[in-house]
This record gives C-alpha cells, sequence and structure tokens, in this order.
C-alpha cells in the first residue's frame, strides 16, 4: 500500500516516542485571521516521512473540532457529513461512555466548559526543545493574531529513580502494544495487527485507523465531503485521565495482603500483564524480563487456551481493551474495535512508599481511529465500563473503569487448590477531567481550509 | 399452535387506533402513554408474573421511498404489542384482569373493538384474539419459565455476594455462610421481571 506521507500527519503512523509533550488548546479570534492562522502553521507541522537519519528534536501536529469548522465557516453541507459524535462532541457523549458522577463534564477542567477549537501538539526531545517550538507556535499567533491560547497541558515520561521510563503513575509499564495495519511505520511485530491463523499475523486494513482507504469490512466508511478534506485524515480521542495514585495504591495493599497470590500479582492479573509488561497470558506465575525484551514475542499471544482467563482475567485491563480471540469469530469483532494509542503521564511520580501529595497527575490519552463511535467509544461503553461481552454482567474495567457505586473484580480459579478470588468494594481509580473529539486533516485538508476552498459538491 | 413454542408463546397482536375527531388524537395520547410505561419491573405485564418481556409501540404507516412511486399508506393507525410469556392465552389474560384491568383499559380503550370489553379473563382473551397474527415470533429468548429465571437471576446474585465474603472466613463460619445464603434464596420474595434492569431516565 503506497501513502503519501508528506500528506499525512506524523502522529498517525508512528509514535514520536519523545519524553516531552504539550498539548495547547486554542480558538480561532475570527473567520479570516484563523485561516490566517491555520495557513502559518502549516509549514511547521511535522508529517509523516520516515526519518532516515536521525529524529528531529521537537514536532507538531494540530487536530481541529466541530467548532473549528463552524468557526472557519466551512459550508454547512460539509460540516454536516461528519460523523455524529464528532458533531456532538465528547461531553454530550458522556453518558455512553460511563463518564458520570467525578467523571462528568460538570466537573471538568474550566477549559472544558467552552468552546475549544484546536489542539496543537508539540512532542520534543528535551525541555528546551519543547519550548523552542512553543515559541514558534507562539510567533505565529502573533504574527497572524488568528488564535487565543485557552490552556496548556504538559505532559512527559515519568521520572523514576533519575530516568525517563515507560511506566505510568500505578507503576504499569504503558504504550506495549499498538495496531499494526498497512502502511504504518512500525515493524510488523507478532500480536499487534489482526490473526491470520497457524500462530500469524497480519496488518489490520488502514482504513481502520485513516480516511478515505478500505477499512476491515472493505468499505471506505461513511466520510465526510468532499473526499479532499477527509483523506488521509483521521480522528482522535483526547481524554484527561486523572489517576487516583494513593486510591490504588492503598487498594492493592489492602486486597495484596488478603489475595494467595501477593500484591504484585493481585497488580497483574488487574492488568493483564505484568507491572513490566510481561503478559499474564505467556506467563502467568512471574515477570519475564527477557521475554518483554523480544518484540517478537512479548505480544505474541490470543486467549485461546485461557479462554476460562486462568491465566489472564476475563476482565483484566489488558483483554477487555483488545480481547483478540477470546470474543466470536476468532478475533475478526475484535479487529473492528481497534484503536492507536498516543499519550503521555502528566504530573510528578511518586515513589512507592511515599506520601502521594495533592498534585494532579494522570494520563493524557489519545487515541486515533477512523471512526470514534464504532472504535473508540464502544471500547469505551461496552468493554471498559461493562461486561457482558466477557460474561461478567455489570462489571467494569478494574483500572480503567468508572463505578460511582463500588464494584468487584473476580480472579478466575483453576480448581480447589486454587479457588476464584473476588475483590469487592472496588471505587473508582480514574477521574475524567476532560477531552474532546478532534479531526486530524491531512496536509491537503488543512491547506484546503486555510484557503476557504472546501466545497462539498 | 404456531404461537407457542416449547412452553413459551409468543404473541403478537395489531389493534387499529380509534380514529375519532377529538381535540388530541387517541394515537398521540396513546404515544405520550406509552412514553411514559415502566420500563424496568412493575409494569403490568411484569405484574402478571408470566411475561419475560413486551413491547408496545405505534405503528403508524408504511413507508416506501422507491419505485414505483404511487404512494401506499396504512388505512389506520395500529398499536403493535409483542410478548413473551410462559403457558397460554387463557392464563395470560386471567393475569391481565387480576392485576392490571385498569391500566389494560387505560391503553387499550384508544382501540377499535375495546368499548365492548369487559375487565375479565373472558373479555380481555377475546379482545387479545381479536387483534392476533399468527407468527411464532419470540420476543424474548428464555431457558426457564419466568419464575425459573428470576430465581436464577436472585441466585446468582446472592451467591456471588457469598462467594466475596465466603473466601476470608473460617470452615465454621463458611457452612454458617452457605445455610444463611440457601435460607435467603429459598425465602427471599421474588423480583419482578425487569427488576434487575435499570428505570429509564
Amino acid at each position: 500500500m503506497n501513502l503519501d506521507l508528506t500528506d499525512i500527519q506524523g502522529n498517525i503512523l508512528r509514535a514520536y516516542g519523545f519524553p516531552f509533550a504539550r498539548y495547547v488548546f486554542l480558538n480561532f479570534t475570527s473567520q479570516h485571521q484563523g485561516m490566517k492562522f491555520l495557513g502559518a502553521v502549516i509549514p511547521h507541522i511535522t508529517n509523516s516521512e520516515i526519518w532516515l537519519e536521525e529524529k528531529p528534536s521537537s514536532t507538531l501536529n494540530i487536530g481541529l473540532s466541530r467548532s473549528a469548522l463552524t468557526a472557519l465557516n466551512v459550508p454547512t453541507a460539509s460540516i454536516n457529513s461528519f460523523p455524529v459524535e464528532f458533531l456532538n462532541g465528547m461531553a454530550d457523549r458522556a453518558k455512553a461512555l460511563g463518564d458520570v458522577a467525578d467523571s462528568a463534564p460538570a466537573n471538568w477542567d474550566d477549559v472544558w466548559q467552552g468552546r475549544v477549537d484546536l489542539w496543537i501538539s508539540i512532542n520534543a526531545l528535551t525541555e528546551e526543545d519543547r519550548e523552542t517550538k512553543f515559541k514558534i507556535l507562539e510567533d505565529l499567533i502573533a504574527q497572524t493574531n488568528g488564535a487565543e491560547i485557552l490552556a496548556i497541558q504538559n505532559s512527559n515520561a515519568l521520572t523514576i529513580n533519575g530516568a525517563p521510563s515507560k511506566k505510568e503513575h500505578f507503576g504499569y509499564s504503558d504504550g506495549i502494544a499498538q495496531p499494526d495495519f498497512e502502511g504504518s511505520h512500525s515493524v510488523n511485530t507478532p500480536g499487534d495487527g489482526e490473526i491470520a491463523g497457524n500462530g500469524k499475523w497480519k496488518d489490520l486494513k488502514n482504513g481502520e485507523f485513516l480516511l478515505g482507504y478500505p477499512n476491515e469490512a472493505e468499505e471506505d466508511g461513511n466520510l465526510p465531503v468532499p473526499m479532499l478534506l477527509a483523506k488521509n485524515g483521521s480522528f482522535m480521542v483526547y481524554r484527561k485521565l486523572e489517576q487516583n495514585v494513593k486510591a490504588f495504591r492503598d487498594y492493592v495493599d489492602a486486597w495484596g495482603e488478603r489475595y494467595p497470590g501477593g500484591k504484585e500479582k493481585l497488580m497483574a492479573k488487574f492488568m493483564g500483564r505484568w507491572r513490566d509488561g510481561t503478559p499474564l497470558a505467556l506467563s502467568p506465575e512471574k515477570m519475564d524480563p527477557e521475554l518483554v525484551a523480544d518484540a517478537q514475542r512479548s505480544n505474541n499471544f490470543t486467549y485461546k487456551d485461557d479462554m476460562d482467563g486462568a491465566k489472564c482475567p476475563l476482565g483484566a485491563h489488558v483483554r477487555r481493551a483488545n480481547p483478540r480471540d477470546s470474543i466470536l469469530f476468532n478475533g475478526k469483532l475484535a479487529s473492528r474495535r481497534r484503536i492507536v494509542r498516543r499519550g503521555m503521564p502528566y504530573g510528578n511520580y511518586v515513589p512507592e512508599g511515599e506520601t502521594v501529595n495533592e498534585e494532579e497527575r494522570g494520563i493524557i490519552f489519545m487515541a486515533l481511529n477512523s471512526s470514534i463511535s464504532r472504535q473508540f467509544e464502544f471500547i469505551q461503553q461496552q468493554w471498559i465500563n461493562y461486561g457482558n461481552d466477557f460474561h461478567l454482567g455489570e462489571s467494569s474495567d478494574p483500572v480503567l473503569g468508572n463505578r460511582p457505586t463500588p464494584g468487584r473484580f473476580v480472579i478466575p480459579g483453576t480448581g480447589e487448590d486454587n479457588p476464584p478470588f473476588i475483590c469487592s468494594d472496588m471505587q473508582s481509580f480514574i477521574t475524567l477531567k476532560g477531552g474532546d473529539y478532534f479531526f486530524i486533516p491531512s496536509i491537503t485538508a488543512l491547506h484546503q481550509l486555510s484557503a476557504g476552498l472546501i466545497d462539498p459538491r | 399452535m404456531s404461537n407457542y413454542y416449547e412452553k413459551f408463546y409468543g404473541y403478537t397482536g395489531f389493534f387499529p387506533i380509534l380514529k375519532e375527531v377529538r381535540e388530541v388524537s387517541h394515537t398521540i395520547e396513546l404515544r405520550k402513554l406509552l412514553s411514559v410505561l415502566p420500563n424496568a419491573g412493575g409494569s403490568l405485564f411484569s405484574r402478571t408474573g408470566l411475561v419475560h418481556g413486551a413491547r408496545l409501540f405505534i405503528l403508524d404507516d408504511v413507508v416506501y421511498n422507491g419505485h414505483p412511486t404511487t404512494a401506499e399508506h396504512l388505512e389506520y393507525e395500529y398499536l403493535a404489542v409483542s410478548l413473551t410469556f410462559d403457558g397460554e392465552l387463557e392464563f395470560l389474560a386471567e393475569k391481565l384482569a387480576e392485576f392490571g384491568g385498569e391500566e389494560f383499559k387505560s391503553i387499550f380503550s384508544h382501540c377499535y373493538g375495546y368499548a365492548k370489553v369487559e375487565l375479565n379473563a373472558g373479555s380481555i382473551l377475546k379482545f387479545l384474539e381479536t387483534g392476533q397474527v399468527t407468527t411464532s415470533f419470540l420476543y424474548v429468548e428464555a431457558d426457564g419459565d419466568l419464575q425459573e429465571t428470576l430465581r436464577a437471576l436472585l441466585a446468582q446474585k446472592l451467591i456471588t455476594e457469598m462467594l466475596a465474603k465466603a473466601q476470608f472466613l473460617n470452615t465454621a463460619d463458611k457452612r454458617a455462610l452457605v445455610l444463611e445464603t440457601a435460607d435467603k434464596i429459598r425465602s427471599a420474595n421474588l423480583p419482578l421481571a425487569g427488576d434487575f434492569i435499570e428505570e429509564r431516565n
């Protein structure tokens, strides 16, 4: 599959892997100044071209919300052709997504209480590089007077024992498995694509993540019009997930004492991977650093020999978020519900054993997909906050689930010597602090938008 | 009988809605009434103790956008009723008369043929048969009859609670808890169909 890599924004086909990020939220000041600003930003946007030699020191990408399209006076016929969940925005979808109680939109950060047109992300090698790129952005704003900054969110790889780490605040390694799809830059890694049979894997269709290409149903999906606006674009979900580290640690301390396997194993059962990333499906009894380090093996598993969840519980986070072949049709259903995850922690890590202070900390969760409702929203509603597909009734994801009333988590057993274990009184460990759905246009589409040349006919 | 499938009865009926001219049409009033009927436990059909699931809706017209362009329309608007329940239609009519006569009236009195209905089993049965179409459509699939299904759901809930507690108890306390749970399962009042789902809001 030949993709025009110069036309596709760079955060879709590859993860940048930089330790520093800044997400800037802006509004256009007016249609014409806004178009000018957008045009000025385009040359600074990082595309998907392969970095042959060394990485750049920083990158910049842009996403537009529905209100941005309105602000740019995009023709109504074109705006109305966007998917309804994008048009309505994430706050409007709160009930279906389980974003209720403390996570309800009324409790989100101030910036999300009003209009947010743009998300601009800067990823950088060092803090200095991040500031340099941000200064460029500020200059573009000053030169064009086309946008105003509403809020800034910094995000950093956590520093643990003095070094940048891939861990998140609860202590798990994060961002391990990503979907392999046609044209994605990742070297094919067993377990990342879709099940091809005989222990083999193949790339997912790129229409699952990029607009304008056939998806897993061999369809282009319902694309916004005109095609020139949609093609090579994607949709992004942005969620600021605050992690309640104290509540989580207190819980695993208390229940880890009761669980016969101990705290470390209990945490592995919650996640479906040990904290170092070793999948329970491959190593149910212990962490295996060699396995984690071997990309050919670390994600190369299915659940067909573990349908009762004796190794990896049916309700464990990674099994819910990507059930592989543990639901019907040998993984075919799961292939329509994959998301590319981009994101990083924010706030400072609190070493274990130290008192957790009141500072903000959590994860900026970003997901890319071509249909927010079919992919991200389905996963969040049906698999993270509900359990029926896994025969787990009303239960929710132990780590990510939103539980306004305390819930349970069941670790299946294997017999008399190893009975099932039920964790009760489990509250939410995550609170949503805001976010929205953004359109990530191609470079071509950005040019068209900045020139006011969107013609839906 | 084609409506009958093992121990379940799949009832489908269409009742033409009165066209009588008045300030608010029967269809509007009926639609309003249907929109506020409880969809969790406590509904008319739930109270009969026989009905696994009930769906009521208004079939107001047929929509056809294709070719040829001759538009076809229904002569009447219909109240469509789909029920899956245990046993025979006679039993259901008896229970409806016993548990929901007035509510039954409030719904069906918007339909032709209801004026002559009296709130007794025989009259309700005759009315239900008048609107009935022959089909084996089952709205709900169930393994056991309603009472078995409700008891199983209740048992599942109580046993899960028991297991969560039992894992930290000594043998004697575990035994006592098992007996207590068994007793609860035997003696608890059965929930109504729909009690396990959330009330619509």
